[in-house]
């Protein structure tokens, strides 16, 4: 596996042209991945702008070779496990999905809104983006980088610095809480796919 | 290839993260059993559905606060310190060659301490003492009276 990062063999001052450049390439697409991950404009925005300072930080560190937005999405996603751990955020017990201790779950974002109501109102984004928050933070990443990324496996393995064994599991159980979620929420949108079979 | 294995691999068929006799194996399979074919066709629909969602777009403020912010950054950041092995390896030799030199020094003075301990003189003992020319310790030789 390629490493992102370059080995650092000399003291270097960022290039700000050279960044800015990359960061205009890049930050909707780094900002799209934000959105999916924290369920919240505000915390992708603090999300992102974090992210962009840090690697404009280690800058020097970035090699060309490789695509800038997996290096900005190594770095947002690091930022953002650290973010949830110093959350410590609230278990939910009554989401019966198996969190990375196969036990757990986390909370819904977004616990106002009526899911039924979004999936009948035709938002099926938003009923998707709740099935995605009702997923522990490590499998949603997982599944995102698969399914809204459309990442393989060793990218992703990359990205969340993991093994692909790893990432395997993340997306297999990611996407069964994700599917048990969405069957038990919006019936009437997702269970749909089993009557049709005989 | 058995149900149990079939679901436990389904996302990676559909992810085309599996071999090919795998795939084959996983397509036979599903040929023959309605109930992991339909397994199959939930995860292919989340899948697709997962692909289709549309990329939410920053706002044009919070492009222009962002841009500011890292310009802010480039105007304010300091060259990032790098760890250089080689400088580490001699700071360690360095630090490792003073504990040896001073271990060496500490051995070399510890028989000159020795000798200076209070010495029981009796009787049938002659003492000489001469002094030391370096003005260290006197040097005490002790020789028994018998020839």
């Amino acid at each position: 596996m390629q490493s992102l990062f370059a080995n650092p063999t000399q003291t270097q001052r960022p290039d700000p042209a050279a960044f800015e450049r990359y960061m205009r390439d890049s930050h909707r697409q780094v900002y799209g991945l934000a959105m999916r991950l924290t369920g919240q404009s505000s915390d992708a925005e603090d999300l992102v702008q974090e992210a962009y300072i840090r690697a404009f930080r280690f800058f020097f560190r970035y090699d060309p070779s490789l695509p800038f937005t997996s290096w900005m999405y190594r770095i947002l996603t690091n930022i953002h496990i650290d973010h949830n751990r110093r959350k410590g955020r609230v278990k939910a017990s009554s989401l019966d999905h198996a969190g990375s201790d196969g036990e757990t779950a986390w909370e819904v974002a977004d616990e106002s809104s009526s899911p039924d109501k979004l999936v009948m109102e035709g938002e099926l984004d938003d009923a998707l983006q709740l099935g995605l928050m009702a997923m522990c933070p490590e499998f949603r990443m997982a599944v995102v980088l698969a399914d809204v990324e459309g990442m393989a496996y060793e990218e992703i393995a990359d990205v969340m610095q993991t093994s692909i064994g790893t990432v395997r599991s993340r997306i297999h159980r990611g996407r069964k809480q994700m599917r048990r979620y969405l069957e038990r929420e919006f019936p009437e949108r997702f269970r749909e796919v089993a009557r049709e079979l005989p | 290839m058995n149900c149990r294995n079939f679901k436990a691999k389904v996302a990676h068929y559909v992810d085309q993260e599996l071999s090919g006799s795998e795939m084959i194996a996983m397509q036979h399979h599903c040929r023959d059993c309605s109930e992991c074919a339909c397994e199959l066709k939930r995860e292919q629909e989340l899948k697709s559905m997962l692909a289709s969602l549309q990329a939410p777009q920053p706002s044009a403020e919070f492009e222009s606060k962002l841009f500011d912010a890292v310009r802010a950054q480039g105007n304010q950041v300091q060259p990032v310190r790098i760890w250089r092995p080689w400088r580490t390896a001699a700071v360690a030799a360095i630090a490792g060659a003073a504990i040896v030199f001073g271990a060496l020094q500490t051995i070399d003075r510890k028989p000159a301490l020795a000798q200076s301990d209070p010495i029981d003189f009796s009787a049938d003992q002659a003492v000489q003492g001469t002094q030391d020319p370096f003005g260290g310790t006197p040097v005490v030789t002790v020789s028994s009276g018998q020839p």
